[in-house]
């Protein structure tokens, strides 16, 4: 056995990622020092070439993780980051498509988060389903508790629609957020959703039904307050210091127009503008609805910030750059709220959801799946950077999976968006037909005995897929699958794609770090937030 | 069958844009005197409403019976300079194009069940239906009629009227566009064993229409990426449902 070298370890140590250590990084550093003729090592990761290289840098791997970083137990600082909808074959497929764009090797690509030192796998299924949706799992990770679909921090013994205030007080379970609140630490939740929408919700509000988000949503006579209204009225600790996201129309009544799109009007019947009580209920507050305001924003003189950059969703990440107002990207949301919460001597605790990876899911979309993935990856980096491994957990995982694949057996370095090809020769099916990498096993992109559209990239619209004679695909010959509008093929035909019930991975790194490991039920993801924050009860 | 979303789309866009026209020079005139000549690439349209009938025979693809629709649909159309509104009152559906700043929004609306579905900027994109305005006003590529032989300007009672006629692609189309309005009078095209007739019945000036759009203020409207999470909303669930069965009629 190789003695190691923990000078060689403590350097890569010090590399981008402070205590992170990249397995590429080590790598290269190994196979650096050990072959004097092995060509300059890039900046970025590079690709063994040889076996004796891959041999290096597996066992560098190991060594990494020998290395005992058990002593950090308890964190200052929480960060959760969630991908929605990001299950293992996205995060792949991710990986792959951002080394690819940046000329890289995209299978030896990682993403930040892909770099944490510890794994586990997340078991997604809820009280009362096997695949579940957004409400339960996210309830699961922030409260601790498994509960039904639709549920935003209450049990699984409420109904789906009670519109009692007193039971849905009775059935509610109290979360991280509002447990870090009564502790005096700050609080934030940043999203690309609606900020109503479930998975940032459930760290403030408690109410049975996930589509209750502005009052108009609510039954008649319902005495629970809607999601938005339970932002504004939040009762522990100051309330939240960073709330960012979509969803403006759910706090603006629906006699105002909307500051970005004057032709439309909030969504609230009882008349109240929920932006305004912000900056009135708060000292040191602002509120800021486009990028311009948002930059201007100092995180030094600004205690509460609310920034709602879109009447629903923010854009894709793909799309951001086309928002006639600006919109932030994940990154820069991320760091303007770690910069406003860090000023706690106590501590925060932050989530932060990529919560559109979902939304292009559904609609059959890869390509904006895959890059919202990416930027979510972004905005983990640039939370390492901001942050201390020393009294920051940061965990990132997603709430459920899709039903994405990576398929045939194209070459290492075959374009992901692509067609399935070995060595640039395209694989056929067994009608004889080229096949995509990435498919669906139901959604949108069903072709089955039916003529599909294509995108046409001479007029921007669209064409029909001409069908082989008799053959019950389209022919993909001349499509440009790699457009970031082609929707994937999928086997099952349904309007929308559905999500899946496998596990998802949680990364994890810093303080409380190393109790992510095995297979977990999802809840498992609280109590380990809360074992290190030091609030097990 | 099962339809998909995305096809419906297409399915009812179709019928949106490529919709008819006619009745040619014997729609009865409603503006006299003052007629100008309206230059169809203006940027801003006259505000009009009109009434249209489409019929279709055959089927528009071949094994493609999910494009099928009622043979014979009417419909009404309101437009002025920053909205444009369908209305198929056989089927209770609409749909709603709203021009804000460069943005277009999109509703699909549903009057039955008060709701509505909504289309941001970025989902029309990512489904490739990204109709500039002047297709949605015109309910004409002008591009296609660019393609078509035109011929000379035509009165008839008062109405300036002009005759495109040509073959794009595999599909033979007739156009009457009356440039009194800039709406079509008459849309015909023609694939295969494929025809669709679009003829406009009346046009009115917007402020003299007899009929307005059903209004939606009170409706539910949802967005278009929530449609995934949304699989117990009954609403989805039937609409869905109707998808699937529009083709059988
Ligand atoms: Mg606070
Ligand atoms: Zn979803």
């Amino acid at each position: 056995m190789k003695k190691t070298h923990p000078q060689k370890l403590a350097a890569v140590a010090v590399g981008a990622f402070g205590f992170t250590l990249s397995v590429a990084a080590v790598a290269h550093d190994h196979a650096d020092r050990d072959h004097r003729d092995y060509h300059k090592p890039a900046q970025t990761s590079q690709v063994p070439t040889s076996g004796l290289e891959w041999f290096k840098a597996g066992e560098a791997a190991v060594l990494v993780n020998k290395r005992d970083v058990a002593q950090l137990r308890k964190a200052k600082n929480v960060i959760l980051f969630v991908g929605d909808g990001m299950g293992v074959s996205t995060v792949t497929a991710a990986r792959i498509l951002e080394g690819q764009m940046a000329g890289r090797d995209g299978e030896f690509n990682r993403l930040g988060f892909e770099k944490f030192n510890n794994l586990a796998f997340s078991v997604t299924a809820s009280a009362n389903q096997q695949t579940s949706d957004s409400a339960p799992t996210a309830t699961a990770m922030v409260a601790g508790i498994k509960t039904n679909d639709g549920a935003i921090s209450v049990d699984q013994s409420i109904n789906r629609t009670e519109p009692s205030a007193e039971v849905t007080a009775a059935k509610s379970v109290k979360t991280i957020l509002e447990r870090a609140e009564e502790r005096g630490m700050s609080t934030g939740v940043v999203t690309t959703a609606r900020f109503t929408h479930a998975t940032p919700a459930v760290n403030y509000a408690h109410i049975s039904n996930r589509d209750w988000e502005a009052d108009s949503n609510l039954p008649a006579g319902a005495t629970v307050k809607d999601i938005a209204r339970q932002l504004l009225e939040f009762p522990y600790g100051d309330g939240l210091e960073v709330a960012l996201g979509g969803g403006r129309s759910y706090f603006m009544p629906n006699t105002i127009a909307d500051p970005e799109y004057p032709t439309q009007k909030g969504r609230r019947a009882d008349g109240r503008d929920l932006t305004l009580e912000w900056t009135s209920q708060y000292n040191n507050s602002d509120y800021v609805w486009n990028k311009a305001q948002f930059d201007a924003v100092n995180p030094a003189s600004t205690d509460h910030l609310l920034g709602l950059f879109e009447r629903s969703h923010m854009r894709y990440e793909a799309d951001r750059a086309q928002d006639a107002a600006g919109e932030p990207s994940l990154t820069e949301m991320t760091e303007k709220a770690i910069k406003i919460l860090e000023k706690n001597r106590k501590g925060y605790y932050l989530m932060v959801e990529a919560g559109r990876i979902d939304h292009a899911h559904h609609a059959g979309n890869a390509y904006r799946a895959l890059t919202d993935t990416v930027a979510l990856s972004d905005a983990v980096k640039k939370a390492k950077q901001l942050t201390r491994d020393e009294d920051t957990l940061i965990l990132v995982t997603a709430d459920h999976s899709h039903v994405f694949t990576i398929a045939g057996y194209p070459s290492r370095g075959n374009p992901i968006l692509g067609k399935t090809a070995v060595d640039g020769i395209a694989t056929k099916d067994g009608l004889g037909l080229p096949y995509t990498t990435l498919t669906y096993a139901n959604g949108p992109g069903w072709t089955g005995g039916l003529q599909r559209k294509e995108f046409n990239p001479a007029n921007e619209g669209t064409v029909a897929a001409a069908y082989a004679g008799s053959k019950l695909r389209p022919d993909l010959t001349a499509v440009d699958t790699a457009n970031p509008n082609y929707m994937q093929e999928a086997t099952v035909p349904m309007s929308a794609e559905t999500h899946a019930g496998e596990d998802v991975a949680i990364y994890a790194d810093g303080p409380g770090a190393y109790l992510v490991r095995g297979t977990l039920e999802q809840n498992v993801i609280y109590h380990v937030m809360a074992d290190a924050l030091g609030m097990r009860k | 069958m099962f339809n998909t979303i995305f096809k419906f789309l297409s399915k009812l866009f179709a019928l949106g844009l490529l919709i008819v026209l006619a009745a040619c020079s014997h729609v009865p005139a409603k503006q006299a005197a003052n007629t100008q000549i309206i230059d169809l690439s203006a940027a801003n349209l006259p505000a009009v409403a009109a009434e249209f009938v489409t019929t279709r025979t055959g089927e528009e693809h071949e094994h493609d019976e999910h494009q099928a629709l009622p043979a014979k649909v009417s419909w009404r159309f309101w437009r002025d300079s920053q909205q444009i509104t369908i209305e198929r009152p056989q089927l209770g559906l609409g749909e709603l194009w709203q021009r804000d700043g460069q943005e277009l929004i999109h509703r699909k609306l549903y009057h039955q069940d008060q709701r509505a579905i909504e289309f941001q900027a970025g989902d029309l994109r990512m489904l490739d239906i990204t109709p500039s305005w002047q297709k949605l006003a015109l309910l004409l590529d002008s591009q296609l009629l660019d393609k078509l032989t035109a011929e000379e300007i035509e009165w008839t009672d008062g109405i300036p009227t002009r005759e495109y006629q040509g073959k794009v692609a595999d599909t033979k189309w007739h156009v009457v566009m009356r440039l009194d309005v800039a709406l079509p009078a008459l849309i015909e095209r023609e694939h295969g064993e494929f025809s669709e007739r679009t003829e406009l019945l009346n046009a009115y000036p917007l402020k003299a229409a007899p009929w307005q759009p059903t209004p939606v203020n009170g409706y539910d409207v949802i967005d278009f990426a929530d449609l995934g999470d949304k699989e117990s909303d009954p609403f989805v669930i039937k609409v869905q449902a109707q998808m699937g069965h529009e083709h059988h009629h």
